[in-house]
């Protein structure tokens, strides 16, 4: 059982979280959602599309213009509302390192706090605790929030990021957060390598061993366009290929931008894999 | 051309550095670690000629290796998984050294490894038997805050800074190395910031030769020769 806020799954789901940014230089939309309307018009699409989980964020991952908090929480806490009004039985994640972001979008309706700086702010827990909401708990090496990785080496990558989730997760639930509530994220491109991201998806079966559940983010990212030296926009087909591979060895939340696409690349694995049946078959059958 | 200091001996001694060279300390230096494409073959070709320009002038090579700073780690395990040399877990200058004097076809014998840390100096490289002439193999890198995806983003004060740095490379001017801004060489990430000092201070003038400048990923690279 994995419990999002006010929401439950069984433990064969696998769930599409979809993002929204409501940011002006996020690498991969460059500010098509940052009007508030264009961004509620994009939610309405990826609830239709079968998303389970939309992802907001107000602050773009990588280094660009700086957002206060109180810009963030212009961005944030407004528009978690009206989706929170529009969409009751949608799980509303936002992304923020900042606990008072984290607080102020719980109390308008956040379910999930995707904390994908790895707990560089301590009083997110408490937040989450608060507030009964989930947690994720993202592998970043203690990077310093936006700061691009610059010759980053690690002795074993995937120990790194098991050994660093799995403390963040106990400390997690050590500070109130329900224990069925709280995903481990070995972070792909966060301070590593596009060798260290592609040893993490190869080896993802570790992560999933230690029976937390496992979100991925690998949508078009840099050690997808690296791989295939594409740009990107171009970088939808790799994109998959790192889903299906995380799906066979049993992540959880799939942190896309393509829903559709992702959706069905995970129904084909969960049907591969024989936990979800085909969805018409009658060939050879008639 | 020896040049007197006043050394870690009580009393003036005879400065042994005849010669130098700078090179960067990029691990894309290693050909493996960029997968299929070697974004990187020239200037890693001219930092090899110049490495092996440098040995061919003095007897012994003493490479000036960076650690303990943003950009030039400690310990460096090659993201690709692939160890190189004797030196699988040294500090990332020091394996580029290493790799860059076997490019060179350079026995290791010729050549040994001064980590610089933070603000302590090298090792007393400046102690020799009398009449050895010794190159110094400087390595660090110029400012990592020139373009949008650059480890340390856009600062415009980097590219001032890394003129500095070129234009003294290429002068041969020690002094202006020996007096770089440390505070600001930090704050743009200056992997060479010590190193670099150390040469000014070792070889105030010189005849210089700056064979390389770019900045292909917002991080400078530069290689020079100084005799």
């Amino acid at each position: 059982m994995l419990r999002l806020g006010r929401h439950a799954f069984g433990d064969d789901r696998l769930l599409v979280m979809a993002i929204v940014n409501r940011t002006r230089d996020s690498f991969y939309d460059k500010g098509a959602t940052y009007a508030e309307d264009a961004a509620l018009d994009r939610v309405r699409r990826l609830v239709a599309e079968g998303a389970e989980i939309v992802d907001i964020g107000g602050v773009k991952a990588g280094p660009g213009e700086v957002v206060t908090p109180e810009e963030e929480l212009r961005r944030t806490v407004g528009f978690v509302e009206r989706v929170r009004t529009e969409f009751p039985d949608l799980v509303i994640s936002v992304d923020t390192w900042r606990s008072e972001v984290g607080r102020a979008v719980c109390a308008a309706g956040a379910d999930l706090l995707n904390d994908a700086w790895g707990g560089h702010d301590p009083a997110m827990l408490e937040v989450a605790a608060e507030y009964d909401a989930a947690y994720v708990c993202t592998h970043t090496h203690g990077a310093t929030p936006r700061q691009p990785p610059h010759r980053v080496s690690y002795d074993d990558v995937v120990a790194a990021a098991i050994r660093d989730t799995v403390t963040l997760a106990e400390r997690a639930v050590a500070a109130g957060v329900c224990r069925d509530s709280v995903l481990i994220d070995p972070a792909h491109d966060f301070e590593k390598t596009t060798w260290h991201s592609l040893e993490l998806t190869r080896r993802l079966d570790e992560m999933v061993a230690t029976g937390w559940p496992v979100l991925v983010s690998l949508s078009n990212k840099d050690f997808v366009g690296e791989t295939l030296d594409l740009p990107t926009d171009q970088r939808l087909t790799g994109t998959l290929a790192a889903t299906a591979i995380s799906a066979w060895h049993g992540a959880r939340v799939y942190r896309a931008h393509e829903v559709v696409e992702t959706r069905q690349v995970l129904d084909m694995v969960a049907s591969i894999r024989g936990t979800r049946p085909p969805a018409r078959a009658t060939r050879a059958l008639a | 051309m020896s040049t007197p200091i006043t050394g870690p001996m009580s009393g003036p001694v005879t400065n042994p550095v005849t010669a130098a060279a700078v090179v960067p300390m990029t691990p894309l230096l290693f050909r493996e670690e960029s997968g299929l494409a070697d974004p990187l073959a020239e200037l890693r070709e001219i930092a090899v000629h110049t490495v092996r320009d440098l040995a061919a002038t003095v007897d012994r090579i003493v490479a000036l290796c960076p650690t303990g700073l943003v950009g030039a780690p400690d310990t460096y395990h090659r993201p690709s998984g692939l160890k190189g040399g004797e030196t699988p877990d040294a500090p990332l200058s020091v394996q580029i050294a290493h790799h860059l004097l076997h490019l060179a076809a350079l026995p290791a014998e010729v050549a040994e490894m001064a980590p610089r840390s933070g603000e302590n100096g090298p090792s007393k490289w400046q102690e020799r038997p009398s009449g050895t002439t010794v190159g110094l193999l400087v390595l660090g890198d110029g400012t990592a805050c020139r373009s949008e995806a650059a480890p340390g983003h856009i600062d415009e004060r980097a590219f001032p800074f890394d003129d500095l740095i070129a234009d003294a490379l290429e002068a041969g001017d020690g002094d202006a190395l020996a007096t770089l801004d440390q505070d600001l060489a930090e704050q743009l990430m200056v992997t060479g910031r010590h190193t670099f000092a150390d040469l000014g201070t070792t070889l105030p003038a010189a005849r210089a030769e700056l064979r390389y400048r770019d900045d292909p990923y917002g991080v400078s690279y530069f290689v020079a020769l100084w005799q």
